[in-house]
């Protein structure tokens, strides 16, 4: 068991930066998703953590070893492919025992930790069978068992549930956390674009972007406490809701100048925001903290609807304030909406984001 | 074991240990022989070629460098044959000439038969297999015995001249001891040979022009004619070239067909000699290598140029 | 004006067997001919004009053949000159054709790209040179020596790579993280899975070598050594029958393996045909 270190590293293919600077500590037992859009640098990550690929800059640990010039054969470490990678000329044995086979393992010992982890995943029937002969999920289990059966110090999975159907992939969610992190205890880097894959499954969510790492934290600080406009953006559904504008203040009272209305900022938010009075920020506030009404309320602001989703169980709109920019609010099923209708939104006084436009970090 | 031996295989070791230089390793290891094989006969040899284009020589004796006599070689017995002289005079001379009227005939006689043939059998037809497996036949056989047999279908008496006489009667040459017929013999034998296998190049490549490109051809009213030309050319270029350029690199180094149907002097005449004949027989009847080497190397860039021009001209380069 | 349609469209469809029929005759029956006459004697197959029935039918041409000492030589010369070729390729150009798909190390797009140049070399170039190698190292009149020569061509590391790239990567990664190293990995992973493009690389290679010429022309001195492609243009030349028959008999017999190798794997060489093309 192992914790892995990331010091920095840099990783250029060509003129691209892939892996920009990353610092990145995954603990000893540790469930960590790397989570961040598709090109965003999260697989080359991963590879460079596997061996697959070398580092232009900067250091990797695994375990107390520093690890950039060992050969992925003998860093102890364990990956589940996309497409799970299965070699398909063996069978579903043949492939689980082949690691055992070259690290030297004899015969008979490579039998009994084949079988025992063929049991442990509920494939012992399979063993004889190719693996164009399974289904996506038996070939799911496959490529686990053959990553576990080594017994790694490190797991490292890539997308592992992108080939599935919708339903297995809600099943093998549940069963690979409880699988890695609460039976095995092994040190495991996920990686994903699915948010809640990463929300549902992680101890803690790297989220990347552009090849950077915006931020480190446990799924609920990064939902909570998102430290940038873009894992605000990125996490939650349907997405934070951005209003732009001038910090203005009037009256000792904060306002946002949206241009053609002045929203109100809580006291709550006096004295963290007070400092940028006068500089261009970023209110976000999530879809479900905005409050719609057909009538006009108390602190209540005018809104047009231009658009719906309805899910069944709730209903997405998207509306404007006297302009082009659209926002997004989550309202329970049943109330009457039609398109262009005027409505009136509010939000919850407690759930409000600030950023500074320039930079995109979080003030508050 | 001595101690700086050890040292030195603890060093091995550790190198081996690190993941760039040990892929390096094995993969040196893995294109080894390859590199080295390709790099002695390919690369040393086209090198040494050159250097030998200006010496005189033997094989066994010294080596005497003569600057630029033997490309003068060439160009006097070019010019002797521009003059008119006759061929034992003018032997490179001849070979060029017919090199390139054979040339001139069989690339684009494969070329449109191949593609016409494609484009009769790329139908819903039953048979196509049987089609592709008797037009491929003749490109599997090797080309000696392929004219040992045509020596004897093209004789005076032949089955060939039995055949022609249904078709154009009363015209039967003597088709391998008449200089006037010979080298067109042997580029019937080379059509006969080659266009089969571009035949199944062309009908891959159309096989795998879109369907619907047809279809909405036929309904705007597009005959199968109209189609062939308006459609399937233009979309089988890549296709044109590729099979031009195969063409024009296997013609203009003709050597087997004209070795055993005319024989390494030519033929009656010289009407079957061709330049590789002549490279060959500079090379290794008349022992003079270094003259060999410098009318390789006219071949060389005799083929190097018409590809290229070809390749410019059709804008689509072929590997 | 529909009946008028499908009419046009039936002379289209005859139109078409014939032509396909006609050319099918015209590329065959040298060979059907060849076949017949082979049973003949001489005095038969140079009758005009031709006749169809072998009448008396004779093996005396094959017997000939036979009896000549140098004919089984040659059989077996040509067999162990494809034998060696076919093994040398598909040893060496799977490997090459692997490291340059699949690894990666200092120079290696530059090294391929140069191997590719290769194929502008006409052979013409190279002969004299190579032909002074071989000697120096005493392998002239040796299909050994004659073999060294294209024991590992860039077409066929050209097909190997191009194979290897079509599979998916992560194969590789795989193998590479469950412990193999670049070399293991080429035996345990690439070999199994590369058998159809090295069935491709044996049936072109085999092809090439079974009927090649210019080399054997060169390299091979003594009849004892010839292959069947030289033998059987040194036996024409010499006139060692003073019939035509033979020599016939002898091309086909020379032109068996071929096709029927051909007609065996048609499907697969075909399709080679089209990978070779779809680079074009």
């Amino acid at each position: 068991m192992a914790r892995v270190f990331l010091e920095n590293v840099v990783k250029k293919f060509g003129k691209v930066v892939a892996v920009n600077h990353v610092t990145l500590e995954v603990k000893d037992k540790e469930f960590m998703v790397l989570l961040g859009p598709s090109g965003c640098g999260k697989s080359t990550t991963l590879r460079l953590i596997a061996g697959l690929e070398t580092p232009d800059e900067g250091k990797i640990w695994i375990g107390d070893r520093l690890v950039n010039e060992i050969d992925p054969t003998k860093r102890n470490v364990a990956m589940v492919f996309q497409s799970y990678a299965l070699y398909p000329h063996m069978t579903v044995y043949r492939n689980i025992e082949f690691p055992l086979k070259m690290a030297r393992v004899p015969k008979e010992e490579r039998r009994r930790k084949v079988i025992e982890v063929a049991k442990f995943l509920g494939i012992e029937d399979l063993l004889n069978r190719y693996p164009k002969q399974l289904s996506g999920g038996q070939q799911q289990r496959v490529a686990l068992a053959r990553a576990i059966v080594r017994e790694p110090e490190v797991f490292l999975l890539d997308e592992p549930l992108s080939n599935l159907d919708a339903k297995l992939r809600v099943k093998m969610r549940f069963e690979l956390r409880r699988l890695l992190h609460d039976e095995l205890q092994i040190t495991t880097i996920y990686v994903t674009h699915d948010q809640v894959e990463a929300m549902t499954m992680a101890d803690k969510i790297a989220v990347m972007n552009a090849g950077k790492i915006m931020q480190v934290g446990s799924p609920i600080d990064v939902f909570e406490k998102p430290a940038n406009i873009f894992v605000a953006g990125f996490i939650g559904v349907p997405p934070m809701s951005f209003f732009e504008g001038t910090l203005i203040e009037k009256q000792k009272s904060l306002f946002l100048d949206l241009g053609s209305v002045l929203f109100r900022i809580p006291k709550t938010y006096y004295s963290a925001l007070h400092p940028h009075v006068g500089s261009e920020i970023v209110m976000g506030i999530r879809p479900q903290d905005i409050k719609v009404t057909l009538e006009p309320q108390e602190d209540s602001y005018e809104g047009k609807i231009v658009g719906y989703e309805p899910l069944g169980t709730e209903t997405y709109i998207h509306f404007t304030i006297n302009g082009t920019k659209e926002y997004i609010a989550v309202i329970p099923r049943g109330m009457r909406i039609s398109l262009k209708r005027k409505v009136y939104w509010k939000s919850n006084p407690q759930k409000l984001y600030f950023f500074r436009k320039s930079t995109g970090e979080a003030i508050y | 074991m001595s101690k700086s031996h050890l040292f030195l295989s603890q060093k091995m070791k550790s190198l081996l240990e690190k993941r760039k230089s040990r892929e390096a390793l094995e993969a040196l290891i893995l294109i080894s022989v390859v590199t080295c094989l390709n790099m002695v006969f390919g690369y040393f040899a086209a090198a040494f070629a050159f250097y030998l284009s200006f010496f005189k020589w033997d094989y066994i004796g010294p080596m005497e460098f003569v600057g630029l006599k033997n490309f003068m070689v060439i160009f006097k017995d070019l010019w002797r044959g521009i003059s008119g002289a006759y061929f034992f005079q003018a032997p490179f001379y001849t070979g060029l000439k017919n090199i390139l009227l054979y040339t001139a005939i069989v690339v684009p006689t494969q070329t449109i038969l191949a593609m016409i043939l494609a484009a009769f059998a790329n139908q819903k037809i039953k048979g196509v297999q049987f089609y592709k497996v008797s037009y491929f036949l003749p490109a599997v056989t090797s080309p000696v015995i392929i004219a040992l047999i045509f020596i004897w279908l093209f004789m005076k008496q032949g089955y060939i001249n039995y055949m022609l006489q249904f078709v154009a009667p009363g015209f039967a040459p003597d088709w391998i001891n008449d200089k006037s017929y010979l080298l067109y013999a042997i580029a019937l034998v080379a059509i006969w040979g080659t266009s089969g296998h571009f035949m199944v190049s062309f009908l891959a490549a159309m096989q795998s022009i879109p369907r619907d490109i047809y279809e909405a051809a036929m309904l705007e009213g597009a005959g199968p004619i109209r189609r062939f030309i308006y459609i399937t050319v233009p979309m089988l270029k890549p296709m044109i070239v590729y099979v031009v350029v195969l063409g024009l690199i296997g013609a203009l180094q003709m050597f087997d067909l004209a070795w055993v149907m005319a024989g390494s002097n030519g033929g009656p005449g010289g009407a079957g000699y061709t330049m590789a004949l002549d490279i060959y027989n500079e090379a290794f009847i008349n022992l003079r290598p270094g003259v060999a080497a410098a009318k390789s190397i006219f071949l060389f860039a005799l083929i190097f140029s018409v590809t290229y021009v070809f390749q410019k001209k059709y804008k689509v380069m072929v590997r | 004006m529909r009946s008028s349609l499908k009419l046009t469209k039936l002379g289209w469809i005859a139109l078409t067997c014939f032509v396909l029929s006609l050319f099918a005759f015209i590329y065959l029956s040298p060979f059907i001919r060849s076949f017949v006459a082979s049973f003949m004697t001489w005095e038969q197959a140079s009758r005009y004009p031709p006749e169809w029935i072998p009448d008396p039918f004779t093996l005396e041409n094959y017997m000939k053949l036979f009896k000549l000492e140098l004919f089984p030589r040659w059989i077996f010369n040509t067999a162990l000159y494809a034998g060696l070729i076919v093994a040398g390729n598909i040893m060496f150009s799977s490997m090459a054709g692997y490291a340059f798909a699949r690894l990666k190390f200092p120079g290696r797009d530059a090294l391929f790209s140069a191997l590719l140049a290769l194929l502008m070399i006409p052979i013409f170039v190279t002969l004299v040179p190579n032909y002074i190698i071989i000697y120096r190292l005493g392998l002239i009149d040796n299909i050994a020596g004659l073999a060294l020569l294209s024991l590992a061509n860039v077409p066929s590391t050209f097909l190997m790579r191009q194979y290897f790239l079509s599979l998916p990567q992560e194969v590789f990664d795989a193998a590479r993280i469950d412990g193999c190293g670049p070399i293991k990995t080429f035996f345990y992973i690439c070999l199994p899975l590369a058998k159809p493009a090295l069935g491709a690389v044996a049936v072109y290679q085999f092809l090439g070598a079974w009927n090649a010429f210019l080399g054997p022309l060169v390299f091979l001195r003594t009849p004892e050594n010839f292959t069947l492609p030289v033998g059987l243009s040194f036996a024409f030349q010499r006139s060692m029958w003073t019939e035509y028959t033979p020599i016939i008999a002898g091309s086909l017999v020379a032109a068996a393996p071929t096709i029927v190798l051909f007609i065996a794997l048609n499907k697969y060489l075909i399709k080679g045909i089209v990978i070779q093309a779809g680079k074009g």
